[in-house]
């Protein structure tokens, strides 16, 4: 019986290696359950910089972000996804590349929203949008068939795409959009540029993750060295490779 | 093993699960093997490979500079070292040579006497394998990209081409002539598959990052247009802006049960795709490092429990468990760019090509040996490729 059990291991036993990949850093990774998912994205949220946009933008965390927390990527995927049709967060093109999503729940995105075009004439329009489209249908984009039969016409699209609550991405297409967040995504810019930087100018493009924490952040990076380090590690611009003394951030090219 | 054995034997388990375990078990030991090599005939890139699904014995490559070679993978020497012989050739001396590159070459799904192949010079050639002498050319206006016969197909006999302009050709080989036009990509199709579950079903990628289900028998337009972020459904108008990739798509791969469909792009991404529904599986499978310019061929396992998909990644190939997305381990072997693998499902084998003019065999691993004393003493070295034999000798002998 002993020897059987052995023999059945050792059909298992490559495997069981195999499929685990060796987990990055010291603590445990979180599993792609959704309460981890959940967990990571108020871990970010937390991160984000409220004072530095004078509060005017709601706590905004980009999808790759979470990678870096939860190794399941489909999982995250697939939770935002479900989170996203329940109505509870959005999903937000950013004018970051294509495949950049920004996540925004779907309360503090409204208050932000309505706070910004407060006292504007087209206040009343931008409140009517939230209730009737955005309530409604949870989608990123908009079609102009889809805003008609929700009484949007031509005028009101051109209204909601000058108070920056649409975008264009197409003819007869629209990205739901985030007003005020050029200066979110210009810091972004600058500040994952200086981390980039940092990191190929220092000796064989790399860092400890230790020693770059301790440091005083570089001039561009004011969103904080947190929250650009989940961002450049979820998006695979850098790697993170356990040593001995804490992990290590390589450039991911090298 | 012996338990998966005696399970079978007395009934517990499903005939087909130890086979599983088994070719899971052997793909997830694949690797470079130093007893089995494959003869180096091609002087430039390899675009394309191609093992025929009778006997999964013959393979079919087709190099950059033209040229279709046919190997012989199975080894009856009884030597556990073995080069896979090259069998015959369409050289540079052959009459009907391609001119310039070939991008694909396929078996003839159902016999080993005939198999199609097209080219950068404009033509899909139908092949006698035993004359070597094409049966049959179509010409088109562009370059030819990818073309496809269905497997499973009883009802027609037709090959989708892609070429360089926006509308897929349907060529018919009863008639030899193009027997129909779809029309609705923007831009130059770059890989084109059949279903291998519905005969009339077609899919198709393009470098204007849609991809398209098509139902040939229908004359109106295309089935679906695959929708990355699963958008509304239904609306005529959302189907204009629907795109599967954020660039160029240049790979297509069925599951083996068709009811799933992998595409490639070059936005550094692989999705998959529910092929009945096309809805977005959402499964990510992290950056997928693809520079292609022309289409990509990449393969799917067969036979295994988690399937696997075997994707060229730069000079590596990264295997992918499909339904998950997790990254297994990356096969590293080649000197540059690899193209195409393609999978022998019969004993789990990847035979990959690459622009450093290598096709690589990747075999799965032998089990270790138990060590006990007899067989270290009597086998010293029986079966040593010679490659890898002390050929240093030292001068104190030769004195």
């Amino acid at each position: 019986m002993s020897r059987r059990r052995r023999l059945l291991c050792e059909t298992f036993e490559p495997k069981r290696r195999r499929l685990e990949p060796p987990r990055a850093g010291g603590e445990p990774q979180p599993d792609g359950s959704p309460g981890a998912v959940e967990a990571a994205l108020r871990d970010v949220a937390a991160l984000f910089p409220r004072g530095l946009f004078g509060d005017s933008l709601p706590p905004l965390v980009l999808r790759h972000q979470l990678y870096s927390l939860v190794s399941d990527r489909t999982a995250v995927d697939r939770h935002l996804n479900h989170l996203r049709a329940e109505g509870r967060i959005r999903l937000l093109h950013l004018g970051l590349g294509a495949d950049t999503l920004g996540v925004v729940s779907t309360e503090p995105y409204k208050e932000k929203v309505l706070a910004a075009v407060a006292g504007t004439p087209r206040a009343g329009l931008v409140r009517r949008f939230l209730d009737a489209a955005v309530a409604a249908c949870p989608e990123l984009s908009y079609e102009q068939g889809r805003l008609r039969a929700l009484g949007f016409g031509d005028t009101d699209v051109t209204q909601l795409v000058a108070a920056g609550v649409l975008t264009v991405r197409d003819a007869g297409s629209w990205w739901l959009a985030l007003p005020g967040v050029g200066r979110f995504v210009r810091a972004f810019v600058r500040g994952r540029r200086a981390l980039l930087g940092l990191v190929r100018r220092s000796r064989h493009r790399e860092v400890p993750l230790g020693e770059l924490r301790q440091r005083r952040a570089p001039p561009g990076a004011r969103l904080g060295v947190g929250y650009l380090l989940h961002d450049l590690l979820g998006a695979q611009l850098l790697r993170s490779v356990p040593t001995p003394s804490g992990p290590m951030l390589r450039l991911a090219e090298t | 093993m012996l338990g998966f054995i005696a399970a079978r034997q007395t009934g517990l388990d499903d005939p087909v699960r130890l086979r599983r375990v088994e070719s899971t078990r052997r793909v997830l030991s694949l690797e470079l093997n130093k007893d089995r090599d494959v003869e180096r005939i091609h002087g430039s890139g390899i675009n394309t490979l191609d093992i025929e699904p009778v006997e999964g014995r013959y393979m079919l490559s087709g190099g950059s500079d033209g040229v279709i070679v046919l190997y012989d993978l199975e080894n009856l020497s009884r030597n556990p070292s073995y080069t896979c012989k090259a069998l015959c050739s369409v050289g540079r001396s052959h009459p009907d040579v391609h001119r310039f590159s070939v991008e694909t070459v396929q078996w003839y799904p159902h016999d080993t006497g005939m198999f199609t192949s097209s080219s950068f010079d404009k033509t899909l050639k139908i092949w006698d394998t035993n004359t070597l002498q094409p049966a049959d050319v179509f010409h088109f206006e562009g370059t030819v990209y990818s073309h496809h016969m269905s497997p499973v197909a009883t009802k027609h006999c037709l090959i989708a081409v892609g070429t360089k302009s926006p509308k897929v050709q349907l060529c018919d080989l009863k008639s030899g002539s193009c027997s129909h036009i779809l029309q609705g990509h923007r831009q130059e199709v770059l890989a084109v598959s059949w279903s291998p579950r519905q005969e009339y079903i077609l899919a198709t990628a393009s470098a204007d990052s849609r991809v398209k289900l098509w139902d040939v028998r229908r004359a109106s337009g295309c089935l679906t247009t695959f929708d990355q972020h699963n958008g509304e459904k239904s609306k005529a108008s959302s189907e204009a802006a629907n795109t599967a990739h954020n660039g160029r798509v240049n790979g297509l791969c069925y599951t083996n049960d068709g009811l799933y469909l992998l595409t490639i792009g070059t936005d550094d991404r692989m999705r998959l795709w529910n092929s009945s529904t096309g809805e977005n599986t959402l499964v990510n499978y992290g950056k997928v490092c693809n520079k292609s310019r022309k289409g990509l061929k990449f393969t799917i396992s067969c036979g295994c429990n988690p399937e696997f998909a075997f994707v060229p990644y730069g000079s590596t190939i990264a295997v992918y468990t499909i339904f998950t997305g997790q990254l297994i381990t990356m096969l590293r072997g080649h000197y540059s760019t690899v193209d195409c693998c393609v999978f022998q499902p019969n004993f789990q084998e990847l035979y990959s090509g690459g622009k450093d003019c290598n096709i690589l065999a990747w075999i799965p691993a032998l089990r270790e040996p138990v060590p006990d004393d007899i067989s270290e003493k009597s086998l010293p070295q029986q079966h040593l490729n010679p490659a890898y034999e002390d050929a240093w000798s030292s001068s104190d002998d030769e004195g």
